[in-house]
């Protein structure tokens, strides 16, 4: 991090490597669309690109990072979802990858955004309640319920 | 649940890693790195210095400090640079990429968003303009007036008008496809082709024929309306592509070499580059084309195609980073977008060079606005 604030193009790129995996997949995985997954990540690395030379060094990076993306992705979730409500949007099917993708994502689908975004910081990124509550600024109890919520409804949808 | 959702298959992953990695690695080399706050004391004293050094040779006026005087001002953004973008210096309408959305620039220096597109391409006679939003493309006049759009499944990326008109190339994911000039007949042309734009052969008849690039970096030329491959050549590396304005030389310029073919794919020869390239334009109805050469400065040179061997023209050196060049339609103005300075310069045949500051804001952006055609 030191070296990328510094002006290492070699330490940014290994950065962005590092973490571009798993920030798509948990775009992806809370806007099931691919194209708009790519412009949340891209959008998240470029914002922290801005604000990289006032980081915060003895904070890590990865879970700055990790908000900014659940954030913009639940955003851009829910603006669709009421886009869809008024009529304005057709429902586009997610894309259809394996048969187990299919399940979790059309599993995933039934949940709120808000809700898909607590499971993927949980399963994904594998975050406590607590640091999820920290990260999305939310009560402790709310990410609790959420997840409970959350996982009661995955375990109704997915095939045993 | 966490091995589940780890293993779900996303689609063209890897395509959307280096995609966004080419865009966040220009960011990246685009921002000015803070320094440690032990230097910024001993950085303001150097800047006074400096600026005492420059008074002092501009006082003396001796032909090398002159040199050094012009030296220190390219380092900076050309000085006098006007406010604001008035006037085009040579007719003809200019295509503004911002993250804004595409800006049409009129020569009295009008200009109008065209509304919250990602990518934006002129018809051959700026009768239209070809945007994408997305997984949508479509075509709107100057105004902004939508005239017709269709939607795929994929990011639409790159669309590309055909010299007449009556065609327009563009990437859905890594497939390309053609569409007529009205948005009917759209058909997948090609797979695999890598995100580079597609470019048409310029050609006085009615002809159709569009040169890409595969994901494998091989360089096509097909000629879409019979779907024949009139040549296949294996590129070094990655690469885009322009043709001359008479659609006799077609450039594949990779991160180090300027490939010629001739209009027919035959290669003519390569040119080796000691720097990386950046962006190219062809100097209209001649064989010669600008390409920026990068680095810690870039420069701004002109290759005669038909004479590889010998040494480029020197159009402009500047710190940073130059990221967009688009020539006058009458071939007698280079544009060169540079974000360092954020300013646009335009540098006449003859080296005279003017420039306008504080371009970014000018087109609603705190990024770089990038000229993305000068037409007709």
């Amino acid at each position: 991090m030191r070296e990328a604030q510094g002006g290492s193009a070699s330490a940014f790129e290994a950065l962005f490597r590092l973490y571009w995996p798993q920030v798509f997949r948990t775009a992806y995985l809370v806007v099931h669309d691919a194209a708009a997954a790519e412009d949340i990540a891209q959008e998240a690395f470029l914002a922290a690109l801005r604000s990289l030379d006032r980081f915060d060094r003895s904070r890590p990076f990865g879970a700055w990072l990790h908000r900014i993306v659940v954030n913009r992705a639940i955003d851009w979730a829910r603006s669709r979802q009421l886009r869809r409500e008024a009529g304005l949007e057709e429902t586009v099917a997610p894309d259809r990858n394996a048969e187990l993708s299919d399940d979790v994502i059309h599993a995933l689908a039934d949940l709120t955004p808000e809700h898909r975004g607590v499971i993927v910081l949980r399963h994904v990124l594998g975050y406590t309640p607590g640091e999820i509550a920290a990260l999305l600024d939310l009560p402790r109890g709310t990410v609790n319920s959420r997840l409970r919520r959350g996982l009661d409804t995955l375990k109704e949808r997915l095939p045993s | 649940m966490r091995l589940d959702l780890e293993h779900v298959a996303i689609p063209d992953e890897t395509g959307a890693e280096e995609r966004a990695w080419r865009v966040v690695r220009v960011a990246y080399a685009e921002r000015e790195p803070s320094k440690p706050r032990a230097q910024r004391g001993r950085l303001l004293v150097a800047i006074a210095s400096a600026c005492v050094m420059a008074a002092l040779v501009a006082i003396g006026v001796s032909p090398a400090g002159s040199a050094l005087l012009h030296s220190f001002r390219r380092e900076i953004g050309l000085t006098h640079a006007a406010p604001a973008l008035t006037r085009l210096p040579a007719p003809g309408a200019l295509l503004v990429n911002s993250i804004a959305g595409p800006w049409l620039v009129q020569p009295d220096g009008s200009k109008r968003l065209l509304g919250l597109y990602a990518e934006a391409s002129l018809s051959p006679h700026g009768l239209y303009v070809a945007v994408t939003r997305r997984h949508e493309l479509l075509a709107v006049d100057p105004k902004g007036t939508v005239h017709w759009s269709l939607a795929r499944k994929g990011n639409i990326r790159l669309p590309r008008w055909a010299p007449d008109g009556y065609r327009i190339a563009y990437l859905d994911g890594s497939s390309l496809r053609i569409v007529a000039g009205d948005g009917t007949g759209d058909h997948a042309l090609a797979p695999g082709a890598a995100q580079v734009p597609p470019a048409w052969r310029p050609s006085a008849s009615h002809e159709h024929v569009v040169a890409y690039v595969t994901r494998v970096d091989e360089l096509v030329l097909m000629d879409v309306d019979t779907g024949r491959v009139l040549a296949r050549n294996q590129l070094g590396g990655p690469a885009q592509l322009a043709w001359s304005t008479d659609g006799q030389r077609l450039a594949a310029v990779t991160s180090r070499a300027i490939v010629v073919f001739d209009h027919d794919g035959t290669l003519l020869a390569t040119i080796r580059l000691h720097r990386r390239s950046g962006v190219i334009a062809f100097v209209p109805e001649t064989h010669r084309m600008s390409i920026v050469l990068g680095g810690a400065r870039s420069d701004a040179v002109t290759y005669d195609l038909d004479r590889p061997g010998r040494k480029p023209q020197e159009v402009f050196s500047g710190s940073g980073h130059f990221s967009a060049l688009a020539w006058s339609p009458n071939g007698r103005w280079l544009l060169i977008a540079w974000p360092t300075a954020n300013q646009w310069l335009f540098v006449a045949h003859d080296g005279r060079a003017t420039a306008v500051a504080g371009i970014a804001a000018q087109f609603d952006t705190s990024q770089a606005p990038a000229p993305a055609g000068w037409c007709c």
